[in-house]
């Protein structure tokens, strides 16, 4: 059914004619004949070019569709790592974990929400993702703040269902100096933040505040070293690929393209980007802009670790195997694996 | 085209690092104004940019828009809507685009129509032929505050006329839209 939502985004399609009429000043439709003529021709023209430039664009758009829900990357899938998913909730809500995968730099957790009342709207009392979940995750004696890197709650919680859209992941970059024991008894908990501004009481995290959910962040995913001809090297993993020392800025991010070992060819997307020093408190060591540059001189650019996390090249929950990759395109170079 | 916009879709098709700030240099501004509009947040507005660069590298090639700039603006508003949805502002008060929401909320047909069949295509038609309907003025009133998000204060000042003109007008226009599209329902 129709709501107002759907109305305003079916209007972006609207005939370009309609876009250029609203935009021409009033004044100059009835200043003078002689200034009409040349603004109608003027208008007929731009009129044209607007209706070419609107219907590349619709074009484009039904690439996307296509590209975001085609089947033929899932028989590159590896299989989900997790034996098999876990349910928790604390009388709310409830999260299940699909996965968690680590390559040894970096773990992602795949996780899946759901109110324990389905008729819930999924309205939150703040409806930013960020906002109303906020989450740690605990490694031996620390804790550490990880973020949410992929999320969409849109709508109501049957629209979210339908579209199968109550998913998100958690990429956490490891710490350093942890045993295996540690990263083999982690914890991923739901926090509730409680915070004063202006003489206001502000809550989030509210919802899921309680569940605390066990986690191995130990490496169960392969990760395979790369090189480009000009001698650079990185590691692809699953899910990201990352390499010490490296700087890139957004239009590599904006240029990855692998080659699958049978010569296909698949774009693929970033979802979010991290460094190896994860941020602790208010810290923020490394630039979220610059990707894996130490904001401080305290920390030695060649010990940083920059990582880019991706979604999988056609499904959410795809993520690369990695044995089946020819070439990596990462901005201008291609890196090959080194055998 | 002009023959800035040239080059720059010449700096996209070579894969060029400076395509996207060559045009964040030229239609950033007009891109981050309707964001801006849409999101009620400076912050989202820049990111939602940020993500109508992406689009446009990945699409250009192929994609040779004959008019780059009306192709950025389009993008943009797709991607900030997108984000609104994504942010669940539309429960949260304040920005333009949840009054525009709530206005277009007048213009759905009663529940007990055939609505429940329209899909984009037909409802984009059916809107096409309701503004043909209209007078110059109405329609471009509409098109102004529905398409391009701008507040009622910037549609009176565009067209010389005071704001409660334009709401008069806007109001009319949306109970006229919505016994067309129940009538053309039916």
């Amino acid at each position: 059914m129709m709501n107002n939502m759907d109305m305003l985004e079916w209007m972006n399609d609207l005939d370009a004619k309609y876009l250029y009429e609203a935009k021409q000043p009033a004044i100059q439709q009835t200043k003078s004949r002689r200034r009409l003529i040349p603004t109608l021709v003027a208008a007929a023209a731009a009129s044209l070019c607007l209706t070419v430039g609107v219907c590349a664009y619709i074009n484009y758009n039904k690439q996307m569709v296509q590209f975001g829900f085609g089947t033929l990357g899932e028989a590159r899938m590896a299989e989900l790592v997790a034996p098999e998913p876990v349910t928790y909730d604390n009388g709310v809500m409830s999260v299940t974990v699909e996965n968690v995968l680590s390559d040894g730099v970096q773990a992602m957790l795949l996780l899946t929400v759901e109110p324990v009342d389905k008729t819930m709207e999924i309205a939150y009392p703040d409806h930013s993702v960020n906002e109303f979940i906020q989450n740690e995750i605990v490694i031996g004696d620390e804790t550490y703040r990880s973020h949410i890197a992929i999320n969409d709650y849109w709508g109501s919680w049957e629209q979210m269902d339908a579209a199968g859209q109550r998913w998100y992941k958690v990429f956490f970059t490891l710490p350093e100096n942890v045993s295996e024991e540690e990263l083999a008894n982690a914890r991923f908990n739901y926090v509730k933040e409680v915070w004063e501004k202006d003489g206001e009481t502000h809550t989030r995290g509210e919802l899921f505040d309680g569940i605390s959910i066990p986690i191995d962040m130990r490496q169960n995913t392969d990760a395979i070293k790369m090189q480009s001809e000009d001698g650079l090297e990185m590691t692809l993993s699953g899910f990201e690929l990352y390499q010490v020392g490296y700087l890139s800025n957004r239009h590599d991010w904006w240029n990855m393209v692998i080659t699958w070992k049978n010569g296909e060819q698949q774009r693929i997307t970033y979802s979010g980007i991290a460094g190896s020093h994860q941020s602790r408190d208010d810290d923020e060591p490394i630039t979220w802009g610059e990707f894996a540059v130490p904001t401080t001189e305290q920390i030695d650019s060649e010990s940083v670790t920059g990582n880019i996390n991706f979604n999988g090249p056609e499904d959410w929950c795809g993520f690369i195997d990695v044995n089946d990759v020819a070439s990596f395109q990462f901005g201008d170079r291609i890196y090959y694996p080194v055998s | 085209m002009n023959d800035h916009d040239k080059e720059l879709l010449k700096l996209f098709s070579d894969r060029s690092e400076r395509a996207i700030a060559e045009t964040e240099k030229k239609y950033g501004r007009a891109c981050h104004r309707l964001a801006e509009r849409i999101l009620s947040s400076s912050e989202d507005a820049e990111e939602c940019v940020n993500d109508t660069w992406l689009s446009a590298w990945n699409a250009i090639p192929p994609e040779t828009p004959n008019n780059l700039q009306a192709y950025l603006i389009a993008l943009t508003r797709n991607h900030a809507l997108n984000r609104l949805k994504a942010n669940n502002r539309l429960m949260r008060g304040g920005g333009e685009a949840t009054v525009v929401l709530d206005e277009l909320s007048e213009c759905l047909p009663a529940s007990d129509s055939v609505e429940a069949e329209l899909d984009r295509r037909s409802f984009l038609a059916m809107l096409e032929r309701f503004l043909d309907t209209l007078s110059h003025d109405a329609r471009v009133i509409f098109v102004r505050r529905y398409w391009y998000m701008n507040s009622c204060r910037e549609i009176a000042d565009a067209y010389q006329m005071s704001e409660s003109k334009v709401r008069v007008s806007l109001t009319r226009t949306r109970r006229k839209l919505k016994s067309f599209l129940e009538k053309e329902d039916t």
